[in-house]
Formats: structure tokens, sequence, C-alpha cells
């Protein structure tokens, strides 16, 4: 949905997703290296102009463009959507390979919903083959809280998804660790 | 891998990947399931600390594994 909200990181910022970002998205979402666990793309701009005039209809959608403070250059996307009973999913998580925008991402997602929105809970769904996200999920202590067989479809066939979730009463002990680790990227200077 | 700059990056990659990683051993950040995003900045991390070494976000995000490691680091 249109929205305004923007967060501030240490190196990253997120800002809303315009259409005019249709171009910088496709790109993410057509890169061989990050495409391997996403669902097929039309490779036709239009097609991602309309699921984005699509998406500014939606409620309860938050679509960002993951931003370097340093230039104001875009290197990924990233959505917190279906929020539902104060509960909420995030994914659409593509950052330009070589940029170590993950985790602050991910950091600024989780205080959006929790701090901006005051969700009661944020949950994730990843595709059981993409082990290095799901390992990302497990290492910053996200809770596996199930499994969805035959979640997605892939040119390859049917991929089960594994849930993790992060509750509001976790969170305050889980984002210390990815602070200090935003402010390494971000060239604090650590104690 | 064989002298102790190797067997120090060796006992890094053991703690933060859970799983034994010998000296002599190339791992590639590609090829590990539980070398992920925030398991990478710890490395690099934990190398600094060991090593005496700084590396910028750029250098972060261009190691591809323990060989540009031990490249930068003059192993």
């Amino acid at each position: 949905m249109q929205h305004n909200l923007r967060l501030a990181g240490h190196r990253f910022d997120l800002r809303p997703a315009y259409i005019d970002d249709a171009a910088f998205i496709l790109g993410l979402r057509r890169d061989p290296e990050l495409s391997r666990f996403v669902h097929p793309t039309s490779p036709r701009l239009q097609d991602q102009i309309d699921w984005m005039v699509a998406y500014e209809a939606r409620a309860g959608d938050y679509y960002f463009i993951v931003e370097d403070q340093a230039d104001g250059t875009p290197v990924g996307a990233v959505g917190l959507y279906d929020v539902v009973d104060r509960a909420g999913e995030w994914g659409r998580w593509l950052i330009s390979p070589g940029v170590l925008a993950a985790v602050e991402s991910a950091l600024l997602i989780y205080r959006l919903g929790f701090e901006a929105l005051d969700l009661r809970e944020v949950y994730c769904r990843t595709l059981a083959g993409n082990r290095q996200v799901l390992s990302f999920h497990d290492s910053m202590g996200a809770e596996r809280r199930r499994t969805l067989s035959a979640y997605a479809h892939l040119a390859d066939g049917d991929h089960d998804a594994v849930e993790h979730v992060v509750t509001r009463e976790a969170w305050p002990t889980l984002r210390p660790r990815l602070e200090r680790l935003a402010q390494r990227v971000a060239g604090v200077r650590l104690v | 891998m064989s002298g102790p700059t190797e067997a120090t990056l060796a006992e890094i990659l053991t703690l933060v990947l859970e799983r034994p990683v010998a000296p002599a051993e190339t791992v590639l950040r590609e090829a590990e399931p539980k070398w992920d995003s925030l398991k990478h900045i710890e490395i690099v991390m934990a190398v600094e600390a060991a090593f005496g070494v700084s590396f910028s976000a750029e250098e972060m995000g261009a190691l591809t594994g323990s060989a540009d490691i031990l490249q930068k680091i003059g192993g």
C-alpha cells in the first residue's frame, strides 16, 4: 500500500518502494544469483509496474527499497505484508550481491514490525532449499514454527517452506546482536 | 592451509560454522549452508580480533571464503 514510512539504520535505510522502482526490483528478481528461490518473474517491466500498482492499493502491505546512506543508491528490497491481527510476514528480501545490507535490512524490518506497527509477532517463510537464509533466521534467534509442504511451485517443482517467527517478547533479546553487526558494517568502532 | 595463521582461521570457522574445519581446508562461503549473512560479519569480526586487521564494508562483501581471508591477513 502507499505509505510514507522511513527507517534509518547505521549504514542502510529503508524508504517506501514506488512504482518508479519497478525496473530496479525487476533487476533484482531477474538476477541469476538471487532468483534461485524466487517465484518465476516475468521479464516484462510493465508486469512489474502492474504488480506495483496493485501493491499500492493493497492494505497491510509495506514494501521498501534498501538504500545506502552514503549516496542513496538502492541496494535491495524488502517487505512486511499480510498484516492482520497484529501479525505480519516479512519477505521479498533481495539484496544486491556483494552488499552487506542483509543484517541491517532485517533489523529495520523487525523494528518496523515491533516498534512502529506494534505487532505481536513477525514471521517469515523461507524455501527449504534456501539453506543460507534458513541459517540466517536460525542464527538471529528466530524460532522455527512449522514446515509448509509444497508451499511454492518453481520451475524445478514443488518446494516446502520453513516458517520462522519472532515474537514481541523475544525481540528485545534479539535486537542487540543485529544492532552490533549492523554497526560493524557501518564502520562504527565497537568496544 | 598449514601454518599457525591457517590453524587460527580454522578454529574461527569451526566455531562459527558449527562444524570441524581443518587448517588445510579451503572453505567457500557459497558452499557452506551455515555461512549466512549474519555469520559472515561475525567471522570477519573474529578474524579482525584475532589478527589485528581491519576490513572495509566493501572488502567484507567481496570475501568469498577462507582463501580470500588468508590473502587479506597475509597467511
